[in-house]
C-alpha cells in the first residue's frame, strides 16, 4: 500500500484516480504483478551472462553496424508528449492552432495579392505617367527614380498625364521654370535642383511641386490634373448605366403586379404589357396588347405607370410583363 | 562483500570485467523478462537482453553516474526493444504457443500431473491470455509504461528516470493503461473485480 501511495503521489487528481484503481486492481493488478515467470536455473543464468561477456568484450566499437545508435539508445525512450503536456485541451488547442495559422496565412496572402495588384498598377501608371514629367522633344528617362513622388500623386488619382493637353501647351510656353535645373530642359527627368532623384529624400522634396503652385509648371499641370481627376472622380461618382439591372426592373415590377393584378376579375384573361422607361428611371408608357383600353386596362397602366428604376444612359427601356387574374 | 551497481560500474570503467560480469548476472534475468514482455518473442528477447549489456558495456565511458545503473539498463533494453518493435515489417500474429510469456503456463500445466488441477489451470491461462491480448491493444507507450510498473513493479518515480517523462506523467499512464485494460477484459467476459 506504501508502493502505491509513493506511485501516486503529486497530484490529487492522480490520488483521486488511485483510490478508485484500488477498487478494481485486486484481479488484474495482482495477475500482473504475479505473472508467471518460466525458471531457469543458476547454470543457464551463467551461461547465458558468459555468452553476453564473450559477445561485448569480442565486439569492435567501431565495427559493430548497429541499427541505432549509442546516442539514440540513451536517450529517453518515451518522454511526455504534447497531448499529455496539455491534456484534454491538446486537441482544442491543436485546432485553434491550426485555425490562426490558417487565418495568418489567408491575411498574409490578401495583402500579398493586394500589394502585388497596387504594384502592377504603379507600375503600368509609372510607364504611363514618365513621358509627361518631360519636356518636350525630350528623350524618355533612361531610369525612372523609383518612388518619385510627382508620378504616384498622379497614380494614385488615376490620372494619365498623356490625357493633359492643357498641361503640355502651358508647360512649351513656360520654360525651365524656377526651381527646376537647366538640365531638365534638356530632357532629363525634371526635379529640383540639386535634388538626387534615386535618394527617397528627393522623393519627398518632389511631393508637393504638384500639389503646390510655385511656379509655371505647376500652374499648367494642376488645373488639367484636376479637371482629369475631376472628371474621373465624377464619372466613378455619378455614373449611370447604359439600361437598368434586370433585378431593378422585376423590382419595381414586382411591387407594382398585386395591384396590377387586382385590376383583373377572377375570370378575367391574362393581359400583356409591355412597359416602357425612361432614362430618368420613371414609366413612360404602358402598351397593352390586347388595346381594347377597357376600365381594366387602364387600371394595370396606371398601377404599372408608378413602377421607377434608378436612370440609366440610354434614352428607353421596354420591358413586358403578363398580369394574371389573382 | 556485496558491491554496488555504481562501483561494480566504476571498476568495469578501470578495465574490470569481473565487475562488468557481476553486472550482468545482476540483472540479466529482469532485462530479459522485460524483453520478453517487451518484443513478445523468444530468439528476439534473447537478442535484446544480450544486446543491451554489449551496448552497456560499450557505452561505460558515457554512463555519468547522475541515474542508477539500472535505470540506464533499462533505458538500453527499451530503446532496442521499442526499435525491434518498429523495424518489424508488418504486425506480427503470435500464437499462443510461440509467445514466451506463456511459456511458465505452459511448464507448469505440463509439470503437474494431478487432473484435478487442470481445469484451474486452463481458466488461469485464459486470464493471462486475455490480460496478454489486452496489453498488446494498447499503444506503445501505454504498454511499455504498464509492463515496467505492473509487471517488472518498478516505481514511478524509477520509471520516470527510465523512460523520461515526469512521475506525474507515469501514473497518468499506468491510470490509463488500467482503464482500458479493464474495459478490454469485461468486454471479453471477464469480471475484473473478482478476486483472483
Amino acid at each position: 500500500m506504501s508502493e502505491e501511495k509513493s506511485r501516486h503521489r503529486g497530484s490529487s487528481r492522480l490520488a483521486t484516480d488511485a483510490r478508485r484503481d484500488s477498487i478494481g486492481r485486486n484481479s488484474i493488478d495482482t495477475a500482473l504483478e504475479n505473472w508467471p515467470v518460466r525458471e531457469r536455473s543458476r547454470l543457464a543464468w551463467d551461461e547465458a551472462a558468459e555468452r553476453t561477456l564473450a559477445r561485448a568484450m569480442s565486439t569492435d566499437p567501431k565495427a559493430a553496424g548497429d541499427s541505432i545508435s549509442d546516442s539514440e539508445l540513451l536517450r529517453p525512450p518515451l518522454p511526455m508528449t504534447m497531448r499529455e503536456r496539455y491534456g484534454a485541451n491538446f486537441r482544442i488547442g491543436g485546432w485553434l492552432w491550426v485555425g490562426g495559422v490558417a487565418a495568418a496565412a489567408a491575411m498574409a496572402g490578401g495583402l500579398f495579392v493586394l500589394g502585388e495588384r497596387h504594384r502592377n498598377e504603379a507600375a503600368a501608371a509609372g510607364t504611363r505617367g514618365s513621358p509627361a514629367l518631360t519636356l518636350p522633344g525630350a528623350p524618355a528617362p533612361k531610369a525612372r527614380p523609383s518612388g518619385v513622388a510627382v508620378v504616384s500623386t498622379l497614380d494614385e488619382r488615376g490620372v494619365d498625364p498623356a490625357d493633359l493637353p492643357r498641361a503640355r501647351a502651358d508647360l512649351r510656353g513656360a520654360g525651365p521654370p524656377a526651381g527646376v535645373s537647366s538640365r531638365t530642359s534638356a530632357g532629363a527627368p525634371m526635379r529640383p535642383s540639386g535634388a538626387d532623384p534615386t535618394s527617397p529624400a528627393a522623393s519627398e522634396a518632389l511631393a508637393p511641386d504638384l500639389t503646390g503652385a510655385p511656379d509655371g509648371v505647376n500652374e499648367g499641370l494642376q488645373p488639367a490634373a484636376a479637371v482629369a481627376a475631376g472628371s474621373s472622380l465624377a464619372g466613378a461618382a455619378g455614373s449611370v448605366p447604359l439600361r437598368p439591372s434586370m433585378g431593378a426592373v422585376q423590382g419595381a415590377i414586382g411591387a407594382a403586379l398585386p395591384g396590377a393584378r387586382a385590376c383583373l376579375a377572377p375570370g378575367d384573361a391574362p393581359a400583356r404589357a409591355t412597359v416602357t422607361f425612361t432614362s430618368g428611371g420613371t414609366v413612360g408608357d404602358v402598351l397593352m396588347s390586347s388595346g381594347r383600353g377597357g376600365p381594366a386596362e387602364r387600371c394595370i397602366r396606371s398601377v404599372l405607370s408608378k413602377a421607377q428604376v434608378p436612370p440609366f444612359a440610354e434614352p428607353s427601356f421596354v420591358y413586358t410583363v403578363t398580369v394574371r387574374p389573382n | 562483500m556485496r558491491l554496488s551497481d555504481r562501483e561494480l560500474v566504476e571498476r568495469a570503467r578501470e578495465g574490470d570485467s569481473d565487475a562488468f560480469g557481476h553486472l550482468v548476472r545482476r540483472h540479466q534475468p529482469r532485462i530479459h523478462r522485460l524483453a520478453m514482455h517487451m518484443v513478445r518473442d523468444r530468439a528476439e528477447a534473447e537478442d535484446v537482453a544480450q544486446e543491451t549489456f554489449v551496448r552497456a558495456y560499450r557505452a561505460l565511458a558515457r554512463f555519468d553516474g547522475r541515474s542508477e545503473p539500472y535505470t540506464w539498463l533499462y533505458r538500453i533494453a527499451v530503446n532496442l526493444s521499442l526499435n525491434a518493435l518498429r523495424s518489424r515489417k508488418s504486425k506480427r500474429t503470435t500464437t499462443e504457443a510461440d509467445d514466451p510469456r506463456f511459456d511458465a503456463l505452459v511448464h507448469e500445466a505440463r509439470e503437474r500431473r494431478s487432473v484435478a488441477d487442470q481445469p484451474a489451470d486452463a481458466a488461469r491461462k485464459q486470464v493471462y491470455v486475455a490480460l496478454a491480448q489486452g496489453i498488446d491493444e494498447l499503444s506503445e507507450t501505454l504498454r511499455t509504461t504498464l509492463v515496467l510498473v505492473c509487471v517488472d513493479g518498478r516505481s514511478h518515480e524509477e520509471v520516470s528516470a527510465i523512460l523520461g517523462a515526469p512521475e506525474g506523467t507515469i501514473a497518468w499512464r499506468v491510470h490509463e493503461a488500467r482503464r482500458k485494460l479493464r474495459e478490454y477484459m469485461t468486454r471479453r467476459g471477464f469480471d475484473p473485480e473478482e478476486e483472483g
